[in-house]
């Protein structure tokens, strides 16, 4: 077939290519290494994040024997948040300031004037009392279950009875559902977002941690007075019923490191993918310089007297520039895995998407280059380009915070202004397969994945037609 | 004779207004090698461009076997012509027999006969023992050779080669002289324009001589020097040509047989040695020469006297 003939050819060439490694793989590597080691210097400015709060919740009423309790958690989860410091310093880990709708949340969001916005929707607090009431129902029972068959065993029946009942008032909290939810409402190709992404489930964990303990020593109190009984727990106890309640929450996290672990994987989230695409984008240059070295030489006049048809001939080069892509991405990849930067945590189908990504990634930007070759000449394409690609790759890889307002939503995604570019989709979408796999599922890719497989269907389809009408038409 | 191209009418003016070719007519028939000869500017690339459908006429007309010049690149005549510009056109990535591999590709020769053609082509043009080397990497001869076997991959009935030797050394000119002799002998119709003489005379068999952008003459070579001057000239080199020089040479022969290249002059005349006689017997016409010499007539001669202006050879 001459379209694979055309792939495999113009694959090899390509990695033939000094410019290849210098260029394209190279520079953005050592790029990768130095903004790598520098890592650890950024954290070492500790200074609060500028966060929103939007509070939709409501409040919730239960009561322990005679005595009612009025409670919103979504409140008592922001004063918990104003309180965290950072570890070892006296400086607040969140400025909090109050946002009273979504539509506020997503234009401070987007405007980056906070990180990001942290949602306790209707029902948190809800959900809340019932995982409390789990919790407690989970540290409780075996103690009262254990001090029960220690009275019964003692010959002691009438308190081992006062145990029982205590234990079956208790057993009210059994089979009760929730389900803990917070939004974050943020741009989460930016580094800080993310953070507060990490931070606020770690935190969240925490909340419940603490809440929970007062509930299990409030509700142990109220039984050892009702039915004269002793009942006393350690937090060892509701720790551990803790991680069982929010197993999956937790797990999503990535266990128990440490703030700072944590900051240096949301940091080289950011910086990794950014670079990867960063290099597929400028490997742009390289099909501009090779098609116009085909235009310039007469080999593209002598093309036109073969058989081969302006589909193969495009589709030969875009094809074989996808692989190029996957073969940089790779080496790239295998190196930011050497330096530490990169955890293989995802699953095979995260992988999978990474890769056809990195590939359609590969494909757009030839396309990219096609399109402009087929309206500038000579050596100023390269150079349009050049500007063009770098520009556009620093804008949208998030290694900085630029305002990038929302307009709208395609595929359950918010589109901002960035995704414009549309190399912004590959950036956002091999963060998630890729880097947070542990918090990304395959299906919370797709979004992305779509934005991307749109913008490159639209590129392709462009630079066929301009390129074959420009270039590769038969006729004078 | 069965034409291969015909050239009618041609006359090609870019936007800046430079007429390159004006009026061009000729034919070049099946199984011959047509060689243009002009300077360079002379229209020789801008006629080759108009031939294999890059560049439009501003009026005229090509038929390359019968098919216009409008009508060409969609054809199936494209598939019998191939084109090798000034300048290598090779992959340089890529090895020389992946250079040709692919090119073969892009003709859809099938995968076994194209491992033999790849093959027959090497050896012709000695390059089986460089087939593993990268293309960038080969001399200048072997770049131009390879350029020239991928384009006769598709084992084309017309050729059209631009300046085939040049940037060459004088070896790797011989070999490519040869192997274009080769090919004439498979019976390829070759078009090749040049601005050496030597590659006109030894190569071709008819010759057209283009100067800005007219065709001149056309003939086989021999007839061609023979018209234009005759089978031998007399070349004499002065220290300086002054008019009092001059006047004396135009009292022993006629202007018009009198081609003037800066100090030197070639003379057309049937009776060279009593043109020569006369000169010795003129002393002071004889005091200025630096060197005098009776040779046989070339096609460099034969543009002197056609076009007044001396081309230029290596």
């Amino acid at each position: 077939m001459a379209i694979l003939s055309i792939i495999i050819h113009k694959f090899k060439g390509a990695i033939r290519s000094k410019e290849l490694y210098i260029y394209i793989i190279g520079f953005p590597l050592i790029f990768m290494i130095i903004y790598g080691s520098l890592a650890g210097s950024f954290y070492s400015k500790v200074e609060p994040i500028k966060i929103g709060f939007l509070n939709t919740d409501t409040s919730v009423e239960y009561t322990i024997g005679d005595a009612t309790y009025r409670v919103n958690y979504g409140e008592r989860f922001c004063t918990f948040l104003k309180s965290m410091k950072y570890e070892d310093t006296n400086v607040n880990v969140f400025n909090i300031i109050n946002v009273s709708s979504r539509e506020e949340a997503e234009n401070k969001a987007g405007k980056l004037e906070v990180a990001a916005v942290l949602e306790t929707p209707r029902g948190f607090s809800g959900n809340i009392t019932n995982s409390l009431k789990s919790i407690t129902y989970l540290t409780l029972a075996g103690i009262l279950n254990e001090k029960a068959q220690e009275a019964y065993e003692s010959g002691n029946y009438e308190l081992a009875i006062r145990y029982w009942e205590a234990l079956a008032e208790v057993s009210e909290f059994t089979n009760l559902t929730y389900s803990i939810k917070i939004i974050l409402i943020g741009d989460p190709t930016y580094s800080k977002a993310m953070q507060v992404y990490e931070l606020s489930w770690k935190y969240l964990v925490s909340f419940v941690f603490n809440e929970a303990q007062s509930f299990a020593i409030l509700y142990a109190d109220y039984l050892s007075e009702k039915y004269n009984i002793t009942v006393s727990i350690s937090n060892e106890t509701v720790a551990s019923n803790v991680e069982r309640a929010f197993q999956v929450e937790f797990e999503r996290i990535g266990g128990k490191e440490g703030l700072k672990e944590s900051f240096m994987r949301m940091y080289y989230a950011v910086l990794v993918p950014g670079q990867i695409i960063q290099s597929i984008m400028i490997a742009a240059i390289s099909v501009i310089y090779m098609v116009q070295r085909e235009i310039e030489s007469g080999l593209m006049e002598r093309i036109k007297l073969t058989k081969i048809s302006s589909a193969e001939y495009i589709g030969g080069i875009l094809l074989s520039w996808g692989i190029v892509a996957l073969f940089q991405a790779i080496l790239m990849l295998a190196a930011a895995i050497i330096l530490g930067y990169v955890q293989v945590v995802g699953t095979i189908l995260h992988y999978i998407l990474a890769i056809t990504i990195l590939v359609m990634a590969g494909i757009l930007t030839a396309s990219f280059s096609l399109i402009m070759t087929s309206f500038v000449r000579g050596e100023a394409a390269g150079s349009i380009v050049m500007v063009i690609l770098l520009t556009v790759s620093l804008m949208i890889a998030g290694y900085f915070p630029i305002p990038n307002p929302v307009i709208g939503k395609l595929f359950g995604r918010e589109f901002t202004i960035m995704d414009i570019a549309p190399w912004r989709s590959a950036i956002t979408g091999l963060r998630k397969s890729l880097m947070l796999a542990n918090i990304y599922s395959p299906v919370e890719v797709l979004p992305d994945f779509l934005l991307l497989t749109m913008w490159t269907i639209l590129y392709v389809v462009l630079s066929f037609v301009v390129f074959s009408l420009r270039i590769l038409r038969k006729r004078y | 004779m069965q034409v291969a191209i015909s050239i009618r009418n041609v006359t090609k003016i870019y936007e800046n207004k430079v007429k390159a070719l004006d009026n061009v007519t000729f034919d070049v028939y099946k199984g011959e090698i047509f060689s243009l000869l002009g300077p360079n500017g002379a229209g020789k690339t801008t006629l080759i461009k108009i031939i294999t459908g890059q560049l439009e006429p501003t009026s005229g007309e090509v038929y390359v076997l019968g098919v216009s010049g409008k009508e060409f690149l969609r054809s199936d005549v494209r598939l019998r012509i191939s084109y090798v510009p000034q300048e290598n056109i090779i992959w340089p990535h890529l090895t020389v027999e992946e250079n040709l591999y692919l090119m073969g590709s892009m003709y859809k020769i099938p995968k076994s006969d194209l491992k033999t053609r790849i093959r027959e082509l090497l050896e012709e043009f000695e390059l089986l023992e460089a087939r593993k080397r990268l293309a960038k990497k080969l001399s200048g001869g072997m770049k131009r050779k390879l350029s020239i076997a991928m384009a006769l991959m598709n084992d084309p009935d017309i050729l059209i080669l631009d300046e085939p030797t040049a940037g060459l050394d004088p070896r790797a000119r011989a070999s490519m002289l040869a192997s274009i002799e080769k090919l004439k002998q498979l019976g390829k119709t070759i078009l090749l324009t040049t601005h050496i003489v030597e590659e006109a005379e030894r190569l071709a068999d008819r010759v057209g001589i283009i100067n800005a952008g007219k065709i001149i003459a056309i003939d086989t070579p021999d007839n061609m020097k023979l018209n234009s001057c005759g089978r031998e000239v007399l070349e004499i080199l002065f220290e300086e040509i002054s008019d009092e020089i001059w006047d004396r040479i135009l009292s022993i022969i006629p202007e018009n047989n009198i081609a003037k290249a800066g100090d030197k002059l070639i003379i057309k005349q049937d009776n060279l040695p009593h043109i020569i006689e006369k000169i010795r017997s003129d002393e002071v016409l004889y005091s200025k020469i630096l060197a005098l010499s009776m040779r046989k007539s070339n096609l460099e001669d034969a543009f002197l006297f056609l076009t007044g202006q001396f081309l230029r050879g290596e």
